[in-house]
Parts: structure tokens; C-alpha cells; sequence
């Protein structure tokens, strides 16, 4: 009996691959083809680099490529470290410590979210150059003239890494701030008692524990800056991405362009295994189910100049000192815009972003369920190859896309000319693929909250897994949704290259017009539109600080 | 209304599709970013009642994007800000050839259209040389070739050499001077540079006015921008420069063309062809050439009296074709010397 | 007994693995109409598994299922969870803690009427004791109420099986011998097939009219709660239910011979190894001198529990000949150092191969 049972085992039932597709079940294999849908493109830019580019590939290394990958590092390394010491010194300074005008830094410490990366390139970049306010007003007043001084280079990789991190630390004081209030005080007195100080208590025991929050967080801001290219060739800083964009418009090599940007993505998928260890590790950080409200210690007059000095800096330079630029530009401006036009523009905005929000968080709420009801293993590479979208510049991305409809048309016959020109499907898709990591993170973390009994309880009490989805998970993530659509929302908001080249015909958006206005040097006359997606942005942004400040376990029970 | 946009947007286009087959209109896709080639298609709809779409973006995804549409794309019209794309695609295949009576009537310079009618140029920038007034006398630069010259160490300003202008007037160099030499007069550029490449042309106009160099390269669009400026500051950097036409004694002055062909899988081709016409007629060349201070290619339309003000000069002769053919080179030429 | 009426629940061949390790081996079981079984091993014996099995929140690799009759599960072809007659009570209670009590009960009735929905939940909730909080929220509850909504909401569906799976674990000492008794009754009361898991073996016995031992994914004992007491299948089931004191001997012309005494085994043949067990409870302590079948002892130490005194006594011997335990009721006055004479009834010595 024993013997017979035993031969059986060997054979170990999630070796075989057909026990495999059977055993992944309706949800897991709709999550499995929503995450492949996702990354076809990227599949597509990949399939696109196995062509042969002759000798571009050794000229590159011999001459850009080594100041491509050095820029690219230095950049990575400055946005990576000043967004963790930002992110995490305001979070810590608001979320554990009680003092005059807490509440309002908790939400203003957010609004340079609203700012596009591209958008704060070209106004401090006007702002501080040689020929800009800011010097010809010193020159005005000193009678200094070129070289008589020394001011910073703004067009630097030091300019464009403090520049970009000044709007993506809010990233990491997001998930700072929430991995903070998880923690559950005791452990933190725990600490106290052991003999740490205050400080103490932070670094050797709040530090660690929000480690995977940390790191989360730069890793959003490091995968925004790999992405970006508005931003950074404002800044005249030659990157990767940079690069990708150069060999396909300059040196008119789309081949050599995917080749470089599969380069990219693997070094991405390097980051996100990075990241995702460290998430993985997460679950081991559990602390007791017990909470207590934080115990805020009220700060002294000094204490508080101090706390306001550390969370208005970033503000300062990430939401304030821009937005005056960018009102002083408005002012200054002769905008040709007409109100019919400007409430289409906003409208079109509205409507991308709207409807491309809930998009997103719709398809990744059903593969985050699908992945986590059926735990299969194939959805979940499959979402690991999805995640790089957040990662590739959304111009890779539109290639991708119509990389892949090509393909339809070449094998099929199906031509989407109509679809894509009469249709922002073809622009929700690219969205779906570049933000779809920014509605999962989320709300993978929010159904890490809900135990996995309740979805067993669901069941056995005759409810089919869409079902559990939609009368226990949906109103149970409710805030993680919401937070997941604003983010995506404002996201959307500022994306630029994906939209220009996938839109439909006469669809313009305020990025757009911004872009526009800028590509054709009419700083001032951007500014307006750029202002508006601050604007437009800001409500989701304000709304998503209210619902981390209620996401506090224990708290709105 | 949202609601209603957002339907009409994704799930009406079968309707959209079927009713686009009488409805008359033509669909642009263009590199250029200007509203003045808006204004134009509105008085082209006035005219005609022909309705016009656009979608603008980069000219490679726009290629990228016909290419990925293929037999079925709704794109008739193609128009970028680089003849160099132009003539690629109609080596690639992509354009039809267009010519008609009144397209003829126009007598658009041979060397801004393709001899076969593939692509039609509708405007011309030139590349100058921007310099400070108080600082420079106009007799010590004549040409392209002497901002490599040791005297102007430190001095010249650029933008990125990535960019198409940048790369255009190295293929120039290079179609005039030969590899090698154009080689030397990149290194020799790179080496005066004020500071590293950046900004627009704008940008390297007002550094000269503000004295951050004494030469830079620009457009006449941006300076005649400036120039008529309804602000008092953009004025005042456009009195403290002054511009020099290149290489009159030799070869004329590079010229930047926008162009505009006939998409070979155009559904209304037709129409295409008609705002083809009406793009280079004189009413539409007029606001080429006051609404954006552009040279026009209609030889019956006078540019702009502050760009005519700037002086009488010759353009070099515009080889699309081989300009397109020499960039990848030029590409490389500066890619080796630093020119970023 | 019920052995004769045809079971509710069937379960034939049931083996689970994990990856590489196998969580069930082989398992065959059955329960009667209106039985409660109580399924008792240790953390990791595959106990919890198998009513994850049974209810379908794991699929069945290879073995069936039947419930009423039905086959519900094959390694082929398994019913998904929400179509099998059978509730579930999880550790935690998984109370949706978006919706109130009321809405928690109605939960799984959303195919029946709405008049018919409200006046089950209204029936369960007085059944429990609970009509008071229909409209509370979960965590307003004690967790004793939370308990009792959680099985309230399982059963609100007449399922022909009930799974309780640690019930009372999430409970606080006091409260759960209270729960226990009240728990029992309810289900008792509602004559629903139940199976029950825990690793109380104490639990167990109160519990189940039929307790199943299980360790390693194996079963190792089905019988009835003083069976399993007096009558073990191996030494890990004897101490299981109880403290023992062992010793390993060979068997010498039909005789054992123990720290403890000497034992009768004329079944056995000579040189057989076998442990020799008893239990803490069955030893009794005599004045030294007082019996002549006596072994005398020195009490190491004594604790004094309430009900009982467990006493530690050190054997004769060289040095260290060991040491064995006793309990006897109420409260003994021993002094440590003190000699006295321990007996062991034979009749409750129990033996068991040698490992």
C-alpha cells in the first residue's frame, strides 16, 4: 500500500504542463491573457531587435553609448537617492510627530505629483540658465558679466536629477507614509525600551520595517526616470532612453532603436526582480494585529520651524517655485487659445484620463484576482513582463503597439487604420500598458490586506470566484482602487509621447498643447495648458492624501 | 457631454467608418506643430467644404504609424518639417506621385519638390548665423565653415547636434566639402562651443544677446519671431543681434523645407491632391510667410517684410534626396567629434 | 450505532501533495447523518487540508468525494466550492467586515427569495442569540458573538456537511470552554453532518462522538473518544490523549520485566522488543512496605494542579535509574525525599512495537 502510493509521487502534479493549464482555472488563465495582451508590444519591440544593424551597434560604443549608460547611471543614482531621503525624511517628519500645520504639509507634501516632469524641465531650465531671469537679474545688479561668476549649470545631470526628484519623491513619501502608519506601535516601543532614542528607534526599527515600502518607491521614480525623455533632453542630459529616441529620428533606425530599448527593459527586468524580491519579503514584516494610534509627540516652536523646513523644501522646489514660473509665463503670454478650444483640450484630457483610469485599474484588478485565486505561476511571469511598460518611454511603447498592429494587418489582413484613427482605443491600450503597474502595485497591496479566508468563507457560501471579486474584494478595496485610478488618472494626465502618436484624429489634450506650444519655442504660451494639468491634476491628488490618511488599520474600520 | 464624447470615440467608429466613405474630407498626417498650418486648413474647409483631420506627431512614428496601418490607413496627406523624411518615404514607397494643371500653374522651383511630383516642398526656413552687435562686425564671418576658424573659441552657440536642423546642415557640409572635411569643421565647431549644445533656437539667440557667445547658429523663423514680438523684452534681444547669410559667395545659404506627399493608400486622394493645391496657393503661401515667417515656395508670394528687411540672399540648392542619404553620415561625423 | 445508515460524507483515497510534500496520504473516510467527527493531530498532519479539500478551496489530486451521495470531487473533475453542499467555518471567523451581522448570514442565501433570505437570517440569529446586533458591524463584536455569527452564516445555506476548522483557536481560554459547550449544542441541535479540526486532543474528545486521529497526512486511528483512551493503535495516539510514562523491554519466556514491575505477555514470543506505556493517571502510590507488588520510588518534587497532584518520582536504580511521573486526585501531601511504593494495574499497561 505504502509502496504503491509512493511510486506515485515522484511525478509531482504542477511539473507537467498540461496539469498546468488545467489546474489554472477560468480567472487565472483571463489574468494570464490580459498580462500577455499587455506585454505584446514589448514582445514586439523585442522580436523587432533580432535583426541585424550592421556596424551602428560598434560606432554607438565607440562613441555615445558609454555616455548614454554613464548619464543614465549618474541620473538613476542622484533621483534615486534624493527621492529616499526626501520621500522618507517627510513622511517620517508628518507622520510620527505632532505640529502646527501637520495636516496641510500631509497633502501639499503630494501636489508636485501633479507637476509633469517635462513640464518643470522646460521652467527651470528658462528659469536658471545663463540668458534666463534669475542670472541677467544678477548680472543686472552685480554688472558681473559671462564669467565673472559661478552659478550651477541647471542643463546638467545634476540639474536634471535634483529637478526630477523634486516631483518624484512623492512616490516614495506615499509608500513611506502608509508603510509608517502600518507599522504598529508597539514595535516601535518595543525599540524604546531596548534603549533606542527617538532616532534611534526610527533607523534601527521603522527603517528596516518600511524597508520594502522604500524601495518600492524609488523603484516607481527610477522607472519614471528611465522613461522619460521630455524631461531629460530639455536638459540636454544624454540617456538611454534619450538615445533610443535618437536612433530612431535621427539616425532613422527603428531596428537599432528597439535593440537599444530591449537593452533597457532588461536592465528594467533586473530592477523589478530587485523589487520584487524585496516585496516578497514583505509578508515576513507582518507586525501584530494590534495598533495603537501613533503617539505624536508635539514638537517645540523650534522643532516645528524645523519639521516646516524640511517637508517645504521639496514643496518649494517641486510645486511652488515652478508654479509661480509657470503663472508669470501665463501672464506673459499671448495665448491664441480660444475658450472653445481650451474646454476641448481640457475635456479630451478629462476623458483620457477618466476613462483610462478605469480602464487600468479594471484589467488590473481582474489579473491581480486571477493571479491570486488560481496562484498561478504563468500569470504571474506573465505580469512581470506587463510590469515593464511603467518602465519603457511611451514612444517605445506607441512603436509597440503599432509594431504589433502591423503584424495583425500583415498576418490577418486586418487593417485598424479606422480604429486607430477615429478611436482612442488604440490610445487607452497604450496606457493599459505603460501605467498598468502604477493601478497593480496598489492594489496588490490592498488584497495583501484582506485575509485569504474571506475569499474561501465566499465560496463555500455558493459564490463563483467573479462573484467573491465583486460582493467581498470590490467593496473591501475600495480606497486602493481609488487611490489606483487617481494615480493613474494624473498619470494620464501628463503623458505625452504614447498619446501624440496613438490618438485619433483632431484629439488634442493639454500635454499636447503644451508640447506644441514648446516644440515651436513659445515657452509662454505652454504654460497655460501646462498649468491647466497641474490644475487638473490636483484634486485627485488632494483626494488620494485624504484616503492614506484614513487607510491607518484601526481606523474607518 | 463626456459620456457622450467617450461613446462616440470608442464604440461608434463602425458607424464613423461606414459614414466617412461619402463624407468629404481629408486626412493630414503632419510633423509640424504650427497653428498657423491650422489657420490654412480652416480656410481650406471655408473654401472647399472639405472637412481636414489631423493628427500631428513625430515624422518617423508618423511613418511608423502609415506603415503599421497599411492598406487601410486613413492617412492622404503627409507633412513633415524635413524634406530629407519626405524624399525617404517616397523611396520607401510610401507616396503617390501628384501633379495636375494647377499644381503646375504654381511653378514651385524644382529643387523644392521631387521631380516626380512624390512630395511637394511648401516652405523654407534658412540657417543663419546670429551675432552680437556690439561685439562682432558682420565683415569677420562668411560662411558655415569659418564658425570652425580658432578665433571664435568659446564663442558659438548650438543646439543639440541630434537635432534635424543640426543634422541637416552637417549633411549639407558634407554634400559640399566632402566627409573628410566636414569632419574637420565639426571638430573645429565643437571645440569654440560656448557651452554644450542646448536649448531651442530661440535660446541661442537671446544667450548671444545676453553675451554668453558672440555666434550662434538659428532660424530666420525664430528671429523674425522675435522681431515682431508684441513683447517689449523679445524686441530688445532682437535690436542687440544681427544675422548672417552664409556662404553667398559660394554655394547660398542652407535652407531648412517642409513638405508635404500624397499618401499612396490615400482613400481620398483626391481631396489630398485639392489641399496639396490649396497649400500652395498664394492665399495659403501669404500665412506661410506672415503667420509664420517662413519663406515661401509660391515664387508669386513675397516673405515677410521684416524677414525681407534682413536682406536679399541666395539659398543653396535643396537636395532632398541626397541630404536624406547623407545624414546617417552626419550622424556619425558628430557623434565622433562631440558634437551632442 | 450509525455504521448502518448510509453516510453523508465519503471519502476514498485521498492523497494531496504540496509541491514535493505530501500534506495527505491516502485518507479514507466516512460520517454519518448527524455525526460529529472530530479530526485531532498535530499542526502540519494534513488535518485542515482535507475540509480545504472536501470544501473545494483545494482541488482533489487524486482520490474522490462524495457528499449525500454525490460525487463532488474526482482528480478529473471538481465541483468548484460554491457549488457543494457543505459550510464552512474558518480559524479566523472571515466575517466580511463590510457587512453588518445580517448581511454576513444573508450572505450566501442570494438565490433564495428575499422573504425567505430575511426570515432564515432572522431564524439564525435567534437561534444564536444574537438578534440584538443584526445591524452591528463584525469587530463590534466580542469573540465569542463573532463565533457565532461565523457558524450562523454556515449553516444559513442547510448545508448537508458542516467543516469547522479550529473552531475555538481564536478564542481566549475562558471564553472557548464556554463557546465549546454552547457550540456543540448549537450543531448537535441542527442535526447537520459535521466535521470538526483541532489539535486539542482535549477538544477533541468533548467534541466529537467519533475522533480521528491523524499524523503525517495519515490517519492513524478512528474510534470512539474512550476507545482512543483505553485502547491507542501506537505509542503517538497514547500520548496524544495523555501523559505516559514509558520504557522499552524485551520479552522473556512470556514476561516483561519493567522499572515498574513485571508484566504477563504470553502472547508474545520471547526476545520480541516492544515499549510498555502507562498512563500518568493509572499509577497509585502506597506507603512503602504497604504492597508486596509495590516498586518503591522517592518523590523527586510535587505540583499541586486543583483537581489533581502530578508528582515526579525517581525510580531505584545505580545513580539515576529514571524517573516516572504520577497524578492522582485532589491534593496529596508528598515531601520531597519521601519513599513510597507505586503499582501499576496490569490491565492498563499498554504495549506497543518498539520503534
Amino acid at each position: 500500500m505504502a509502496m504503491a502510493t509512493d511510486a506515485k509521487s515522484p511525478g509531482s502534479p504542477s511539473l507537467s504542463p498540461r496539469r498546468l493549464l488545467s489546474r489554472i482555472g477560468p480567472t487565472g488563465f483571463l489574468a494570464f491573457l490580459l498580462a500577455i495582451l499587455i506585454a505584446v508590444p514589448i514582445l514586439a519591440v523585442f522580436a523587432q531587435s533580432f535583426t541585424s544593424t550592421g556596424d551602428l551597434w560598434s560606432h554607438m560604443a565607440r562613441t555615445v553609448l558609454p555616455d548614454y549608460i554613464a548619464n543614465t547611471l549618474i541620473l538613476l543614482g542622484i533621483v534615486g537617492s534624493a527621492t529616499l531621503v526626501t520621500g522618507t525624511a517627510c513622511a517620517w517628519t508628518v507622520t510620527m510627530h505632532d505640529f502646527r500645520g501637520r495636516t496641510l504639509l500631509q497633502w501639499l507634501l503630494l501636489l508636485p505629483l501633479a507637476m509633469p516632469a517635462y513640464v518643470m524641465a522646460y521652467t527651470y531650465t528658462d528659469f536658471l540658465q545663463f540668458a534666463g531671469p534669475v542670472q541677467s537679474w544678477l548680472r543686472a545688479t552685480f554688472g558681473w558679466r559671462r564669467g565673472d561668476y559661478w552659478f550651477p549649470e541647471i542643463r546638467s545631470a545634476w540639474g536634471a536629477g535634483l529637478v526630477l526628484a523634486s516631483v518624484l519623491y512623492p512616490y516614495v513619501y506615499v509608500l513611506a507614509r502608509a508603510a509608517f502608519l502600518e507599522q504598529s506601535v508597539c514595535v516601535l516601543e518595543a525599540g524604546r525600551t531596548l534603549g533606542c532614542s527617538a532616532f534611534g528607534a526610527f533607523r534601527r526599527v521603522a527603517l528596516p520595517l518600511a524597508r520594502p515600502a522604500l524601495v518600492a518607491g524609488v523603484g516607481y521614480a527610477l522607472m519614471e526616470t528611465l522613461a522619460d525623455f521630455g524631461a531629460v533632453s530639455y536638459f540636454g542630459i544624454d540617456t538611454f532612453t534619450v538615445g533610443i529616441y535618437r536612433t530612431w529620428f535621427a539616425v532613422h533606425s527603428p531596428t537599432m532603436a528597439a535593440q537599444l530599448a530591449a537593452v533597457l527593459l532588461l536592465f528594467v527586468l533586473a530592477l523589478v526582480g530587485l523589487e520584487r524580491l524585496s516585496r516578497g519579503r514583505m509578508r515576513f514584516h507582518q507586525t501584530t494585529s494590534r495598533y495603537r494610534a501613533l503617539p505624536a509627540p508635539r514638537l517645540s516652536r523650534r522643532g516645528t520651524a524645523a519639521a516646516w523646513a524640511v517637508c517645504l523644501t521639496p514643496v518649494f522646489f517641486g510645486f511652488l517655485l515652478p508654479g509661480a514660473v509657470l503663472i508669470r509665463m501665463v501672464l506673459r503670454g499671448e495665448t491664441e487659445l480660444t475658450m472653445a478650444r481650451f474646454t476641448d483640450l481640457v475635456a479630451n484630457t478629462v476623458i483620457l484620463g477618466a476613462s483610462g483610469a478605469a480602464l487600468v485599474v479594471g484589467t488590473a484588478l481582474l489579473v491581480i484576482h486571477g493571479v491570486r485565486h488560481d496562484r498561478s505561476r504563468l500569470a504571474l511571469g506573465a505580469v512581470r513582463l506587463a510590469s515593464l511598460g511603467y518602465a519603457t518611454p511611451g514612444t517605445v511603447i506607441a512603436v509597440g503597439i503599432l509594431l504589433a498592429v502591423g503584424l495583425l494587418h500583415d498576418w490577418a489582413g486586418w487593417s485598424v487604420g479606422t480604429l486607430l484613427g477615429s478611436t482612442i482605443v488604440g490610445i487607452l491600450y497604450g496606457y493599459l500598458i505603460r501605467f498598468f503597474v502604477v493601478a497593480y502595485g496598489p492594489l496588490e497591496s490592498g488584497f495583501a490586506k484582506i485575509g485569504p479566508n474571506l475569499e474561501g468563507a465566499a465560496r463555500s457560501l455558493g459564490h463563483s470566484p467573479f462573484q467573491v471579486l465583486r460582493r467581498v474584494h470590490l467593496p473591501l478595496l475600495r480606497p486602493s482602487l481609488l487611490s489606483a485610478a487617481m494615480l493613474v488618472f494624473v498619470d494620464i494626465c501628463k503623458e505625452l509621447p504614447a498619446t501624440m502618436i496613438l490618438r485619433p484624429f483632431n484629439f488634442d489634450t493639454l500635454a499636447i498643447e503644451a508640447f506644441r506650444m514648446a516644440s515651436t519655442e513659445r515657452l509662454d504660451d505652454a504654460a497655460l495648458p501646462a498649468l491647466v494639468i497641474v490644475l487638473v491634476g490636483l484634486a485627485p491628488v488632494i483626494y488620494l492624501s485624504r484616503t492614506i490618511a484614513a487607510s491607518r488599520p484601526g481606523h474607518g474600520g | 457631454m463626456f459620456a457622450r464624447k467617450i461613446a462616440g470615440l470608442t464604440f461608434a467608429f463602425g458607424a464613423f467608418a461606414a459614414a466617412s466613405v461619402q463624407a468629404q474630407e481629408v486626412n493630414v498626417y503632419n510633423s509640424r506643430h504650427y497653428n498657423t498650418d491650422r489657420a490654412i486648413y480652416e480656410t481650406f474647409t471655408k473654401a472647399t467644404g472639405i472637412k481636414v483631420n489631423i493628427i500631428e506627431g513625430n515624422h518617423d512614428e508618423l511613418i511608423q504609424r502609415i506603415k503599421s496601418e497599411g492598406a487601410g490607413s486613413p492617412a492622404d496627406l503627409f507633412i513633415t518639417v524635413d524634406a530629407g523624411r519626405l524624399a525617404a518615404a517616397a523611396k520607401e514607397g510610401l507616396l503617390a506621385p501628384v501633379t495636375s494643371p494647377a499644381l503646375d500653374a504654381i511653378k514651385v522651383p524644382a529643387n523644392l519638390r521631387d521631380p516626380n511630383g512624390a512630395w511637394w516642398g511648401l516652405s523654407t526656413r534658412a540657417r543663419i548665423i546670429v551675432y552680437a552687435k556690439d561685439r562682432v562686425k558682420p565683415e569677420q564671418i562668411k560662411d558655415y565653415e569659418d564658425l570652425a576658424k580658432p578665433e571664435w573659441k568659446g564663442q558659438v552657440l548650438t543646439r543639440s547636434g541630434t537635432h534635424p536642423y543640426s543634422l541637416a546642415l552637417t549633411a549639407s557640409i558634407i554634400d559640399a566639402d566632402g566627409e573628410e572635411k566636414a569632419e574637420a569643421w565639426v571638430k573645429g565647431l565643437v571645440a569654440n562651443l560656448a557651452r554644450q549644445p542646448q536649448g531651442g533656437d530661440t535660446d541661442q539667440i537671446k544667450a548671444v544677446a545676453v553675451g554668453e557667445g558672440d555666434l550662434a547658429l538659428a532660424n530666420t523663423y525664430y528671429v523674425g519671431k522675435l522681431i515682431t514680438s508684441a513683447k517689449q523684452e523679445d524686441r530688445a534681444v532682437a535690436e542687440k543681434i544681427g544675422v548672417i547669410f552664409p556662404n553667398q559667395g559660394n554655394r547660398g545659404t542652407h535652407v531648412n523645407l517642409s513638405g508635404a506627399g500624397v499618401v499612396k493608400t490615400s482613400p481620398n486622394a483626391e481631396n489630398a491632391r485639392k489641399l496639396l493645391e490649396h497649400l500652395l496657393s498664394p492665399e495659403a503661401q501669404r500665412m506661410f510667410a506672415d503667420g509664420n515667417m517662413e519663406f515661401p515656395v509660391n515664387p508669386a508670394v513675397k516673405p515677410h517684410p521684416e524677414l525681407i528687411k534682413l536682406g536679399d540672399f541666395k539659398a543653396a540648392d535643396v537636395n532632398a534626396a541626397s541630404f536624406a542619404d547623407h545624414t546617417p553620415q552626419a550622424l556619425r561625423i558628430m557623434d565622433r567629434a562631440g558634437w551632442k | 450505532m450509525t455504521e448502518f445508515s448510509a453516510p453523508t460524507v465519503v471519502l476514498t483515497g485521498i492523497t494531496h501533495h504540496y509541491g514535493r510534500h505530501r500534506a495527505v496520504d491516502d485518507v479514507s473516510l466516512s460520517v454519518s447523518p448527524r455525526e460529529v467527527v472530530c479530526i485531532v493531530g498535530p499542526s502540519g498532519c494534513g488535518k485542515s487540508t482535507l475540509l480545504r479539500l472536501i470544501s473545494g478551496l483545494e482541488t482533489v489530486q487524486a482520490g474522490t468525494i462524495a457528499v449525500g451521495g454525490t460525487t463532488l470531487a474526482t482528480a478529473e473533475r471538481s465541483l468548484p466550492p460554491e457549488k457543494r453542499p457543505v459550510g464552512m467555518m474558518f480559524q479566523d471567523f472571515a466575517l466580511f467586515p463590510h457587512l453588518t451581522v445580517a448581511g454576513n448570514i444573508a450572505f450566501g442565501q442570494t438565490d433564495r427569495p428575499r422573504a425567505e433570505r430575511s426570515r432564515r437570517v432572522a431564524e439564525l440569529l435567534e437561534l444564536m442569540g444574537l438578534a440584538r446586533y443584526a445591524d452591528a458591524y463584525p469587530h463590534t463584536l466580542s469573540g465569542g458573538q463573532q463565533q457565532r455569527v461565523a457558524l450562523a452564516r454556515a449553516m444559513a445555506r442547510d448545508p448537508q456537511v458542516l467543516l469547522l476548522d479550529e473552531p475555538f483557536s481564536a478564542l481566549d481560554e475562558q471564553l472557548r470552554r464556554s463557546v465549546r459547550g454552547e457550540v456543540v449544542r448549537l450543531i448537535r441541535a441542527s442535526g447537520i453532518a459535521t466535521i470538526v479540526v483541532t489539535h486539542d486532543p482535549e477538544e477533541a474528545m468533548e467534541i466529537g462522538s467519533r475522533v480521528v486521529v491523524m499524523e503525517a497526512g495519515r490517519i492513524v486511528q478512528t474510534a470512539t473518544p474512550l476507545d482512543l483512551y483505553r485502547n491507542p493503535a501506537n505509542s503517538f495516539v497514547a500520548r496524544l490523549f495523555g501523559e505516559v510514562n514509558r520504557f522499552e523491554a524485551t520479552v522473556e519466556d512470556g514476561h516483561l520485566t519493567t522499572p515498574l514491575g513485571r508484566f504477563a505477555t504470553p502472547a508474545l514470543e520471547s526476545g520480541t522488543r516492544v515499549e510498555v506505556a502507562c498512563r500518568i493517571e493509572d499509577m497509585a502510590l502506597a506507603p512503602l512496605g504497604e504492597r508486596p507488588d509495590a516498586v518503591p520510588v522517592r518523590v523527586r518534587h510535587s505540583s499541586f494542579l486543583g483537581a489533581s497532584t502530578r508528582i515526579c518520582l525517581d525510580l531505584p536504580g545505580k545513580d539515576d535509574g529514571g524517573e516516572v511521573h504520577a497524578r492522582l486526585p485532589g491534593h496529596v501531601d508528598v515531601k520531597p525525599g519521601e519513599e513510597l511504593a507505586a503499582v501499576v494495574d496490569a490491565k492498563r499497561v499498554m504495549l506497543f512495537p518498539a520503534v
